[in-house]
């Protein structure tokens, strides 16, 4: 939790967590427990006035390539809609991303 | 809502704020949310971001989401109340977090005046800097030391989350350390249900335990900054006087009219009779009390009192300690109550208040009745007493009284037994040498028989809901009164055997850190005695 929270502090304009299916985890559980964070997450964003769609959950495997880049897409174009973070600093500055 | 809204960000209502697309944070399903523009992250906004990052790294935050699943199978709050379990978490730990950013800034030693007025520009209320500056002295993150009753320093220790001293353990550390109150609150804060206290034991449940420390946030004996929140919430000064005896508006002397309870009732009967007032008066629709348990004697129930009976029914004084306070969540609907009982328990409401945990909340309670309590016994330890001491059996007891250092048992034929008080402390509670507070000062009003003669009670009358409660049951003709100055031996009574508590406490605590145990934080200083006052100036 405190991770994606910390990525917003140094200058991220959203978080993306990319996990596997649900039940296919390395660590038996570990997907449910990043998408319960990053609910938790969403709704202290939500709580203190910003926009919660910054952060998001995908599932897939390795092999799907097609959802990888749906997912990707979906989040630029969810996050490039929102106004840019105003922390960056040196190390997240290339992160920018545009919203042509 | 902003937790800050007065100090950060643009404040000037040009910017639209989020606080339309407030989403539920839905229990086992993920959320997906239409993209809706929110002017956020402006440049005084995202300074609330580091506080939630700190928030996130909360060891409690943690804990409540990650049983998320263990909670709901509970069932014991709902979805709403444990989101607002988590929303107050999160407040509270954004609160923390600036407190000691504040402090950090500041980087040296400052009072809890100054640091109330540092806060107050973050729109932090004064009870909020307090409770957040006393949770950073558990968690280890800031040092307090303690000069007088009223106030008390802060040095700045570190900022590094890692080095926090998880206080977030259950109340077992409050059960084995020998402080337990027996009070309940800890059941009723329990998101899981898994705590049970009974006869001033607490059993939990670890297995079903999920560790979130909601119940040793709540516990009275836990840490308890009292004066320091009184001082807070009043934000002016100490007398001695106070110390005593807590702070009250009115000091009376009083006796029930009403025969039912007269009969009954301990001494005067004020408690039951401003009980029957508010029944009367439709102020209330339930009262938490104690009644004694059928087919059990002198082994006491906390109960739901619903009308002016059950009150009659219950009254008298039992000696023998309840969890009333357990109660609390099942009348949680309930929008006007009552709770008559023990000074921890008054403390345990106080500390809802000022901790507010989510998963209970004191707002529904109107009237708050102290009792005057100098320690409480197990039912084992009563019927002990009487059964190797006076050589009866417990059913054979109609009243038991503690008066002029006397423990009395009254017996159905009109024969009275009694034994010297010393000998009867030895078998109180030993939680209950961790109490310094005799006259229930959180309460509204309270009642006790010290200091008012033989059939009446001394009554403190502390706020103004209590004031109200008092005024209306001497209006109705159910109390009758007289100051308490005109009757012998009057509040010098009161504020002597109260100092003999807070001393005795004070030297038990002094016993616990020599021998490193659990002794609950009061963060109070005692003055030092009067004599010995006089003698050091003198010595001068």
């Amino acid at each position: 939790m405190s991770d994606i929270m910390q990525a917003l502090r140094d200058g991220a304009d959203g978080v993306g967590i990319f996990a596997c299916h649900k039940g296919e985890c390395d660590f038996e559980s570990g997907n449910y427990a990043a998408e319960r964070h990053l609910n938790a997450v969403k709704f202290m964003l939500a709580e203190s006035g910003f926009n919660p769609d910054r952060v998001g959950i995908y599932f897939m495997s390795a092999a799907e390539i097609d959802r990888y880049l749906n997912a990707v897409t979906d989040l630029v174009t969810r996050v490039g809609a929102l106004p840019v973070n105003p922390l960056k600093s040196d190390n997240t500055r290339g992160l920018t991303i545009s919203s042509s | 809502m902003s937790f800050f809204p007065k100090a950060l960000g643009k404040n000037d209502g040009t910017l639209p704020r989020a606080t339309g697309s407030r989403i539920p944070l839905e229990i086992g399903r993920m959320r997906t949310m239409t993209s809706t523009i929110i002017a956020d992250m402006d440049a005084g906004h995202v300074e609330q971001l580091p506080l939630l990052v700190h928030a996130a790294r909360s060891f409690r935050l943690r804990c409540l989401v990650d049983a998320q699943a263990d909670i709901e199978k509970a069932g014991v709050i709902s979805v709403d109340e444990y989101q607002g379990a988590l929303r107050a978490l999160v407040k509270e730990e954004s609160r923390k977090a600036t407190v000691l950013r504040e402090m950090e800034r500041a980087g040296n030693e400052v009072d809890l005046e100054a640091l109330i007025s540092m806060m107050a520009p973050f729109g932090v209320r004064a009870a909020e800097t307090v409770s957040a500056a006393f949770q950073l002295v558990v968690e280890g993150f800031l040092s307090c030391s303690v000069e007088s009753p009223a106030s008390c320093t802060f040095t700045f220790v570190t900022a590094d989350a890692t080095l926090a001293k998880p206080y977030y353990v259950p109340v077992k550390a409050v059960d084995e350390g020998m402080a337990c109150s027996g009070c309940g609150t800890c059941q009723s804060a329990c998101p899981v249900g898994c705590i049970v206290v009974d006869d001033g034991k607490v059993s939990i449940d670890m297995d079903k335990c999920i560790r979130c420390g909601l119940c040793y946030t709540v516990c009275p004996r836990s840490f308890l900054p009292k004066k320091a929140m009184e001082w807070a919430v009043k934000n002016d000064g100490f007398d001695a006087d106070e110390l005593k005896a807590g702070a009250y508006i009115e000091a009376w002397s009083a006796k029930t009219l009403n025969g039912g309870i007269a009969t009954k009732a301990q001494d005067g009967g004020i408690s039951s009779s401003l009980l029957v007032q508010a029944f009367q008066a439709g102020d209330i629709t339930a009262a938490i009390g104690a009644g004694i348990k059928e087919g059990t004697p002198w082994k006491p129930e906390a109960r739901v009192l619903r009308s002016v009976e059950d009150v009659v029914a219950v009254a008298g004084t039992k000696y023998v300690n309840t969890p009333s306070l357990a109660l609390l969540r099942s009348l949680k609907d309930i929008s006007a109550i009552a709770v008559v009982g023990t000074p921890c328990m008054m403390q345990a409401l106080k500390k809802v208040d000022v901790y507010p945990p989510g998963t209970v909340a004191t707002s529904n309670i109107k009237y708050r009745i102290g009792i005057f309590c100098m320690e409480s016994f197990t039912h084992a330890a009563v019927k002990m007493l009487c059964e190797k001491t006076f050589g009866t059996s417990l059913d054979g007891v109609t009243k038991m009284n503690i008066k002029e250092g006397q423990f009395i048992v009254s017996l159905g034929d009109g024969e009275q037994k009694s034994e010297s008080m010393k000998e009867v402390t030895r078998l109180a509670r030993v939680g209950c040498h961790c109490c310094h507070d005799l006259t229930s000062e959180c309460a509204d009003v309270s009642v006790g028989s010290i200091g008012s003669p033989d059939g009446w009670n001394t009554v403190l009358v502390r706020t103004p809901a209590g004031k109200a409660l008092f005024d209306a049951a001497v209006e109705a003709g159910l109390i009758e009164k007289k100051p308490l100055e005109e009757v012998e031996p009057g509040i010098v009574a009161v504020k002597k055997l109260a100092m003999i508590k807070k001393r005795n406490y004070d030297k038990e605590q002094g016993k616990r850190d020599e021998a490193q145990e659990f002794h609950p934080s009061y963060f109070m200083k005692l003055p030092p005695k009067e004599k010995k006052a006089a003698k050091a100036e003198q010595d001068e």
